[in-house]
């Protein structure tokens, strides 16, 4: 369903080109799939995320989602940002119409709507809160709000509950399992965080350096829902954290100088 | 007990207005003591302004015309060269702050601008619109336009590239994302570069009047009172800038603090405005 071709990306800073963040990768994403992204930091997660919304092309190869290049960012596949970027001049309730309004919903059907987004992450009580009123893990839930009303048929993740605190951050990760499985959708989540792409994923892929930028996948053929202590959990936890851990380093100045972090349009 | 809580709350707050006013009199009052002893000049004290206010309140002439006609003269002179540095400043700064082109082929001139002390337009204003009204709107107008301008333009590019991606994302057509995305996120700057350009605007008009010879006006009262040795009158119009200006700050403030920035705490959503 989602075809990565031969991708390359790097970036460039002030005209002149660093090296490659991704490069020739190519892999496949089937529909209805969990798939995880896993990888240290500075190894081109969030841009081949970001290649996938379409948010900027890739510079070299093809990204395809049902055999069709991607033209740009497009509400079929929903977007977490790491950290939730609500918009925080509207409440809660207008940052889920936000979108529902762009598409033409009006009157009682975007507010039927909107309640049915923000009742399925638990959310009702908080509908007219801004979001700086809420805290981390409602914000995410949010954000999360924002995306389901659309009904995307891919959701795409970005590091969403890295930032929260272990008890609501498991918390989430059963309610994302259960959005997944009513609604059938695709999803890429990108995480740094090994035990959470074990209790997530059909499938993880681990990016390593650009030389070789796929450096392991592996189908997770466990169980839901998984015991994050049961034994053969912990082996595939030590699997791929002795595969991590042996990863070359790839510290190199990425993503300080990505295309446009100094807003504006691109 | 809860009632003395109340009061207790209403005199901290009346005191946080009060008290430097009082320190300001006390100081003002103590100067004009000092003045007179040592230098032998009568300094108008907080009380002679006052009372030479009260007179004017009351219509009492000053250079040919009431306090009131200086007042409105120099509120209108303000009004029009605030809005024509607003509206080009907006203007500006929109486009710059949308347009890569346009900042990098004249984003130097507002900050230039920016450099110029806005007395120093006086022999330009006086070139172009000879001796009168419309030289000190011109100087307002070109000193408040620089600092609305560079505010608008930051703000527009300092917008979070995540909030414009969430509202691609979310499939929001160009003109959704301007009116929308961007300029409610750059509100804060537009609104803080606004008053900026209105408090230059104040100070700049005043300046302008005593030296543009305008014939009417708050600086032009000054001015013209001083040389008339009427130093009290002199100070009256000072207190009254002084009040005006507190005044209008106060409300663009309030406007600010109260209607659009409330909704985002003071963490903001993404952690860093």
């Amino acid at each position: 369903m989602i075809s990565f071709d031969n991708i390359s990306h790097w970036y460039a800073d002030k005209g002149r080109q660093q090296p490659p963040v991704l490069s020739n990768l190519s892999f496949e994403v089937a529909s209805g799939e969990f798939l995880c992204l896993l990888g240290p930091s500075g190894c081109g997660k969030t841009t081949l995320l970001n290649l996938l919304a379409g948010f900027f092309p890739p510079s070299q190869g093809h990204v395809l989602v049902h055999g069709q290049e991607i033209q740009g960012p497009e509400p079929e596949r929903g977007v977490v940002f790491q950290e939730a970027a609500l918009f925080p001049w509207l409440t809660v309730a207008e940052n889920v119409a936000f979108g529902l309004r762009v598409q033409g919903r009006k009157g009682a059907g975007l507010t039927e709507a909107v309640s049915a987004a923000l009742h399925q992450v638990g959310l009702e009580a908080h509908a007219r809160k801004y979001p700086s009123m809420l805290s981390g893990g409602m914000r995410q839930r949010a954000a999360i709000a924002r995306v389901l009303a659309l009904e995307p048929k891919i959701l795409l993740m970005d590091e969403p509950f890295s930032a929260l605190d272990v008890n609501s951050r498991e918390h989430l990760e059963d309610e994302v399992l259960r959005i997944w499985q009513e609604r059938c959708c695709t999803v890429v989540y990108v995480t740094h965080d090994v035990e959470e792409a074990l209790y997530l994923a059909d499938r993880v892929l681990i990016l390593g350096c650009p030389e070789d930028s796929l450096s392991l996948e592996r189908r997770i053929a466990l169980a839901r829902p998984r015991d994050r202590s049961s034994g053969p959990f912990l082996d595939w936890k030590r699997e791929l954290r002795q595969h991590l851990m042996h990863l070359p380093c790839c510290l190199k100045p990425v993503c300080s100088n990505e295309p446009g972090t100094r807003g504006g349009l691109e | 007990m809860v009632e003395g809580r109340k009061w207790l709350m209403a005199w901290q707050k009346g005191g946080r207005l009060l008290l430097p006013l009082l320190l300001i009199f006390v100081f003002w009052q103590v100067m004009a003591q000092v003045v007179l002893m040592m230098r032998g000049v009568s300094f108008p004290t907080p009380w002679q302004t006052a009372v030479v206010l009260k007179d004017l309140a009351g219509g009492q002439r000053l250079l040919d015309y009431s306090i009131y006609h200086h007042l409105g003269n120099s509120l209108q002179r303000w009004l029009a060269g605030f809005s024509l540095a607003a509206v080009c400043g907006l203007g500006y700064g929109l486009l710059s702050g949308l347009v890569p082109a346009v900042e990098q082929a004249i984003g130097l001139v507002p900050r230039l601008l920016l450099l110029i002390p806005g007395l120093a337009w006086v022999p330009v204003a006086l070139l172009l619109f000879g001796i009168g009204p419309s030289a000190t709107v011109f100087m307002i107008a070109v000193t408040a336009f620089a600092p609305i301008a560079v505010n608008v333009r930051t703000g527009i590019r300092d917008v979070d590239i995540r909030w414009i991606r969430a509202a691609q994302m979310m499939g929001a057509p160009r003109y959704t994302l301007y009116l929308r995305v961007l300029l409610p996120a750059a509100l804060p700057h537009i609104l803080s570069g606004l008053r900026i350009g209105l408090g230059t605007g104040w100070r700049v008009l005043v300046a302008a009047e005593m030296v543009v010879g305008t014939g009417s006006g708050l600086g032009y009262a000054i001015i013209q009172s001083r040389w008339t040795l009427n130093y009290p009158a002199s100070f009256a119009c000072l207190v009254l800038i002084c009040a005006i200006g507190l005044a209008c700050e106060q409300l663009f403030l309030g406007l600010i603090e109260q209607r659009f920035c409330r909704s985002r705490g003071r963490i903001g959503d993404s952690g860093h405005d």
